[in-house]
């Protein structure tokens, strides 16, 4: 998404909030559904992020300056959402490797969300064994294609900090990756 | 699109550079989502937008926010340099000895009440030993110190002017 559609996204919003809201879920739910799905992996706990990080983006869109862009807002919502939600759910309780695998086969949720082959399910694993925010450089630099420039914006991290954080995560997923 | 065919590459060459095992993997996630959950998703969010009823600040009120959160800042900042001094204040009267090894040894046998034990004492103990400074400890005089030097005579000496009995000197010896 550009900066010219984003613009005219908020103009729109601004003489239709409902329309402009409409038009702005639409462009972006999908980006940060993945977003956060990556995250939390299971498809019910994505959902339940998702529907706060609506409600926090129509309630803030009418105060919103463009100053930090569109996307950059839109992502930084989704991503602070998404980690206070790990955080509770870690405080509630422990998830080992054996029940991550449970998850990713379908072991918690009546339908099997995920159709990743043997390497992809190991490369998920390794993901998951990541601390949250290396995780989450991991995902918008691997998965999301972003550009360290972007992701700084939206962590409000140096560059030189996300690369450092990157580099570790890709060793650390190799290391796993290998070891069996 | 440039753009996208720019950054894939960039992101594929520096993971042939970190990774050459990760590099040949597929960056597909492998998740799905329920058919229509988007659609879904977008109505759900309409339906939302519908029932929230959204103020907008105004610049006014935003700036009066402004301040009012920086006054806050003011006084919680002033608050803390004052209590600051005060701990600062507190901590040089304990370094000046304003309270004696002997009044501490009280104080903790007193909380040996509240549920110190005798090692949590001796810890204590240790401590409040340690924290003794430099000066104080080249006070003490050498002939004070024991040391290996301590010899039968100088025992007997002891033993005697403590009107301690032949039998025990004999014992001791």
């Amino acid at each position: 998404m550009d900066k010219q559609t984003d613009q005219s996204l908020l103009k729109t919003f601004k003489s239709n909030p409902h329309k402009g809201f409409d038009m702005i879920v639409q462009a972006y739910q999908e980006r940060l559904y993945w977003h956060v799905r990556k995250m939390v992996m299971d498809h019910d706990d994505a959902n339940d992020i998702m529907q706060n990080v609506l409600i926090k983006v129509w309630k803030g869109l009418a105060n919103f300056r463009a100053d930090s862009g569109l996307f950059t807002w839109l992502y930084r919502i989704a991503t602070n959402e998404t980690l206070t939600f790990i955080k509770q759910k870690k405080n509630k309780m422990s998830s080992s490797l054996t029940d991550l695998e449970g998850q990713l086969s379908g072991g918690t949720s009546s339908e099997a969300l995920y159709t990743g082959d043997e390497i992809q399910t190991k490369l998920q694993l390794a993901v998951q064994e990541l601390p949250d925010k290396q995780r989450l450089v991991f995902n918008m630099r691997y998965f999301d294609e972003m550009k360290y420039q972007e992701m700084s914006h939206i962590l409000k991290t140096s560059e030189g900090a996300l690369k450092a954080s990157y580099h570790h995560a890709v060793k650390k997923i190799e290391a796993f990756v290998s070891g069996d | 699109m440039n753009e996208n065919k720019d950054i894939s590459s960039e992101i594929q060459e520096e993971l042939n550079a970190l990774s050459p095992k990760l590099a040949k993997m597929s960056r597909e996630h492998g998740y799905q989502v329920p058919e229509g959950y988007f659609k879904d998703l977008s109505n759900k969010a309409s339906q939302m937008a519908q029932a929230t009823k959204v103020e907008r600040i105004s610049i006014i009120r935003r700036l009066i926010t402004v301040r009012f959160v920086a006054v806050a800042a003011g006084v919680v900042i002033i608050a803390m340099m004052v209590w600051m001094n005060n701990f600062k204040g507190e901590q040089e009267s304990l370094a000046s000895n304003d309270i004696s090894v002997d009044e501490m040894i009280e104080y903790l046998e007193e909380e040996s009440a509240f549920g110190m034990d005798e090692d949590d004492l001796l810890d204590a103990l240790i401590a409040v030993e340690t924290t003794l400074d430099a000066e104080e400890i080249q006070e003490i005089e050498p002939e004070e110190t024991l040391d290996d030097e301590v010899t039968r005579e100088d025992i007997i000496d002891y033993l005697l002017e403590d009107n301690i009995d032949l039998a025990t000197i004999i014992d001791e010896l």
